[in-house]
C-alpha cells in the first residue's frame, strides 16, 4: 500500500515517513502544495495523509482540486488546526478523516489501516484468501496455521495482492503501490520477490495461488484443479 | 581606514613576503649592529687603557725619590699645574686637563693637576696597588662623565713611596661610540628600505607567470575547455602549475563532453519511442481499419510506452546517483538467496530463447546492501547475458567467496565483447554494437552504467573479461558482511 504524506515540518515529515515504513507501507513524503498536488494527479495512491498549512497551495485547495479530477483515494487531514468549523469543512471538501495534532502515532496508524480497509473487500483487519490470513495489525502471516515470516518488502507484496484478490496486476500497477518514489520501477526485481512469495507460501507443499500472467502480470487465484 | 584594511587586510601574498623580508632583514641589522658596536666599544676602550698604561709608566719615569723626598722632572711639560697643592679655585673641565695625582703611601695627595680636584676616588684605587695589584676602572663622576682610571704604586729599590693615579676621560669615546649609533641607523635604515622596495619588485616578478597563467586561464570559458596554457620552459613550480591546470582542464573537458554526449544520448534515445508512438497514432488517426488493427496498434503503443517508461526510470535512477540522493538500504542479505531467486524468475526467459541456465553456489554468503538494488545488479546482468547468447547457448552463474568479499560471476557463451570496447562496456548508453539495440528486448543501453554504480555505492568492484565469439564473464565482488559497512551513497556517486 503506498501513502503519500505531505507535511512541511521538517522533523514530523520524516518522523511520519519512518514509522509509516516500519509498518510496511511504501511512502512518499512531500513539503509543499504544488508538488503534492502533482504526485497526487500522476500517482494512483492507496491514501494520502494532508496538512493544512503548507506553502504554496494548501491543504484545502489539494483536496477540493483531487476531488474535481475524480481522484478517489482516501484523504486524511492530519492539521493543527481543530475547530469544528475547520473539521467539518475538511470533511465537506472530500477528505475521509479528520486528525488534529497532537495526535497518537498508533492512532493514525488505526485510521490508516480502517481507510485502507474501506477500500477492500472486507471490514475486518485480518485479509483472508483461501487458507492464507494476514493480519494488518500485527503483520502476521499465516497459511493455514503455518506462520509465514515475511520480510517488509514481501509483506508489502502480499497485502497488496490480498487488497485485490482474482485481479490481474501489472508489474506497473506492483510498482506503483508497492515501492515509493525513490524506487525507480524494475519490473525485473518484481519478478524475483514474487518468486521469493511464491516459494514461502508454498514451503509446506500447499497449491500455488500466485498465478503468472504472461504479458500481463500477476492474479492471486485459486489454484486450477 | 576601514577600507584601507579592506584592501590590504588580509594582506596579500606579495606584501607578506616584503614584510618577512624587511622583518627578516632587521634583525639581520640589529644583531650586526649589536656586534659592531659591541667590538668598537671594546676596542676603543682598551685603547685608552693602553694610552693610560703609557702616560702613567712615562709620568713615573720622570718621578724619582731622594732623601725621602719625591723629586719630579716636568720633562714632557704635560703636567701644568702638577706642582701646586692649593685646592683649585674653579671647576676645570676634565677633558682638557690632564687628569694625575701622586698620593703618599697613607693616601694623602702630595700633588694633583687641577682636573683632578673634583674626582672622587674609591678606596680600593689606593689600597689596591699598595697591596701591590695596580687598579683599573671607571669612575662615573657626578656630572655623568665616565672617567677611566689607572692607579699603580711607585716603587724605589722594592719598596713603595708613592702611588701614582692617572685618568682619562672618556667622553670623546663616547661621542664617538655616539656617532656610530648614528651612523649603522641611517645606514641601516636606507637598506631596509631599498630591501624592502627590491624585495617588492622581485616578488612582482616571480609572480609575473602566474599573472601570466591566470590571463590564460581567464580567457578559457567554460565553453571552449579545449584551450591550454601554454607549458614555460623551466621545469619550475609555475610549470607544474600549468600542467596541474591542464591536467584539471583534461578532466572537466572530458567529463563535460561525457555529460553532452550523454544527454544527446538521451534524447535520441527518449526521441526513438514517441515517433513510433506518434507513427502508430498518426496510422490510427487515419481511420477505416478493423477493430483488431486497432487493437494491435493499442498494444504496440502500450509496449512502447513501456519501454519508455523503463528508459526514463533508469536515467532518474542514475541522475539521483549522480547526485548523491539515492537512498540505499542496509539490509543484511544472503547473497546467494538472492541471486538463485533472480536466476529462477529468469529462467522462463531462458527457456523461450532455448538457452541454458545454471546456478552454481558454492557456499553461503552474506552481504549487507539493498535488497532491491542488488536484485537488480543481479537481473540486468542476466538480462544483458541472455541478450547476447544465441540460441543453444549457455549461460552459467556462481556465488562464491574469494577471501572477504563475495564473488557473483555471470559467464556467457554469447558473442563477447571486442577489446576495444571493453573500456567504454560501463558508461551510459554504450553499446559495442549498436545494430543490435532494436532487436526484441533490448535494453536502455543504461543496464550496465546501473549495475557499475550499485556495486560502486555497496563498495564493491565488477569487472569483465571478454573473447569475441566465445562469450563473456562479468564478475562481481561485494564485501561481506563482517568487513566494510555500506558506504553513503553520495561519497560514491
Amino acid at each position: 500500500m503506498r501513502l503519500l504524506v505531505v507535511e512541511d515540518h521538517p522533523v514530523l515529515g520524516k518522523d511520519l515517513k519512518k514509522g509509516l515504513e516500519r509498518c510496511h507501507y511504501a511512502v512518499d513524503l512531500v513539503a509543499n502544495g504544488e508538488d503534492a498536488l502533482l504526485l497526487g494527479e500522476t500517482t494512483p495512491y492507496d491514501l494520502i495523509i494532508l496538512d493544512i498549512l503548507l506553502p504554496g497551495l494548501d491543504g484545502w485547495e489539494i483536496c477540493r482540486r483531487l476531488r474535481a479530477q475524480d481522484r478517489r483515494m482516501p484523504i486524511l487531514f492530519l492539521t493543527a488546526r481543530g475547530e469544528v468549523d475547520d473539521r467539518i469543512r475538511g470533511l465537506d471538501l472530500g477528505a475521509d478523516d479528520y486528525l488534529v495534532k497532537p495526535f497518537d502515532f498508533r492512532e493514525l496508524e488505526a485510521r490508516v489501516r480502517a481507510l485502507l480497509r474501506r477500500e477492500g473487500s472486507t471490514r475486518s483487519s485480518i485479509l483472508q484468501f483461501l487458507d492464507i490470513t494476514l493480519d494488518t495489525r500485527t503483520h502476521e502471516a499465516k497459511r493455514g496455521k503455518r506462520v509465514i515470516p515475511l520480510s517488509s518488502k514481501e509483506y508489502a507484496l502480499l497485502r497488496f495482492l490480498m487488497s485485490r484478490p482474482r485481479e490481474i496486476l501489472s508489474r506497473t500497477t506492483i510498482a506503483e503501490h508497492v515501492w515509493d518514489y525513490d524506487a525507480e520501477h524494475f519490473s525485473n526485481v518484481i519478478d524475483v520477490y514474487i518468486g521469493y512469495l511464491r516459494n514461502k507460501l508454498c514451503a509446506g507443499g500447499e497449491p500455488d495461488v500466485i498465478q503468472t500472467r504472461r504479458g500481463a502480470g500477476y492474479q492471486l487465484k485459486e489454484p486450477d484443479i | 581606514m576601514s577600507r584601507f584594511k579592506q584592501k590590504y587586510w588580509p594582506p596579500g601574498i606579495r606584501l607578506q613576503v616584503v614584510c618577512w623580508y624587511a622583518a627578516v632583514f632587521t634583525i639581520v641589522l640589529l644583531l650586526a649592529g649589536a656586534a659592531s658596536y659591541h667590538y668598537f666599544d671594546n676596542a676603543l676602550e682598551s685603547s685608552v687603557d693602553t694610552s693610560l698604561h703609557i702616560q702613567a709608566r712615562q709620568i713615573a719615569e720622570e718621578i724619582t725619590v731622594g732623601n725621602d723626598t719625591i723629586i719630579i722632572h716636568d720633562a714632557t711639560g704635560s703636567l701644568s699645574g702638577f706642582n701646586s697643592t692649593q685646592p683649585a679655585e674653579q671647576q676645570v673641565d676634565m677633558n682638557y686637563g690632564a687628569l694625575v695625582r701622586l698620593l703618599d703611601i697613607h693616601g694623602q695627595v702630595l700633588r694633583e693637576t687641577p682636573a683632578s680636584r673634583s674626582l672622587r676616588v674609591p678606596a680600593q684605587s689606593i689600597t689596591q696597588p699598595l697591596r701591590g695589584q695596580p687598579w683599573e676602572g671607571t669612575i662615573r663622576m657626578t656630572d655623568g662623565q665616565e672617567v677611566q682610571f689607572y692607579s699603580q704604586a711607585l716603587t724605589a729599590n722594592g719598596k713603595i713611596f708613592a702611588i701614582l693615579q692617572v685618568g682619562q676621560s672618556l667622553a670623546s669615546m663616547d661621542a664617538l661610540l655616539r656617532q656610530l649609533v648614528a651612523l649603522l641607523f641611517i645606514v641601516g635604515s636606507v637598506a631596509l628600505l631599498l630591501c624592502a622596495a627590491s624585495s617588492y619588485w622581485l616578488t612582482g616578478r616571480a609572480f609575473a607567470p602566474i599573472q601570466q597563467v591566470m590571463r590564460t586561464a581567464r580567457r578559457i570559458k567554460a565553453g571552449d575547455l579545449r584551450q591550454r596554457i601554454p607549458l614555460p620552459r623551466a621545469h619550475d613550480e609555475i610549470r607544474a602549475l600549468a600542467a596541474t591546470l591542464n591536467e584539471m582542464l583534461d578532466s572537466l573537458d572530458q567529463t563535460i563532453a561525457r555529460q553532452r554526449r550523454f544527454v544527446a544520448d538521451a534524447s535520441h534515445e527518449l526521441r526513438t519511442p514517441v515517433a513510433v508512438i506518434r507513427n502508430k497514432t498518426s496510422m490510427a488517426l487515419l481511420g477505416s481499419q478493423t477493430q483488431q488493427d486497432y487493437a494491435t496498434i493499442l498494444q504496440e503503443i502500450n509496449a512502447e510506452t513501456e519501454r519508455l517508461g523503463h528508459l526514463v526510470s533508469d536515467l532518474l535512477a542514475l541522475a539521483r546517483g549522480d547526485e548523491g540522493r539515492a537512498p540505499f538500504e542496509q539490509e543484511t542479505l544472503r547473497l546467494d538467496l538472492l541471486v538463485a531467486a533472480s536466476v529462477a524468475s529468469a529462467k522462463v526467459l531462458a527457456e523461450e530463447r532455448g538457452i541454458q541456465l545454471t546456478m552454481c553456489i558454492g557456499e553461503p554468503a552474506t552481504v549487507i546492501g539493498d535488497e532491491t538494488r542488488l536484485i537488480q545488479v543481479v537481473m540486468n546482468l542476466l538480462d544483458n547475458a541472455l541478450y547476447y547468447t544465441n540460441a543453444g547457448g549457455k549461460v552459467e552463474v556462481s556465488v562464491d567467496k574469494a577471501r572477504n568479499m563475495a564473488r557473483l560471476a555471470v559467464r556467457d557463451t554469447g558473442v563477447g565483447i571486442a577489446p576495444q570496447h571493453l573500456p567504454h562496456i560501463f558508461e551510459r548508453f554504450y553499446r559495442a554494437d549498436p545494430a543490435r539495440q532494436h532487436m526484441a528486448g533490448g535494453g536502455s543501453g543504461l543496464g550496465l552504467a546501473i549495475v557499475e554504480w550499485i556495486v560502486r555505492v555497496h563498495g564493491g568492484t565488477i569487472s569483465v573479461d571478454s573473447q569475441v565469439g566465445h562469450g563473456s564473464c562479468f564478475t562481481v565482488l561485494l564485501p561481506l558482511a563482517t568487513s566494510a559497512p555500506l558506504q553513503s551513497a553520495r561519497d560514491a556517486g
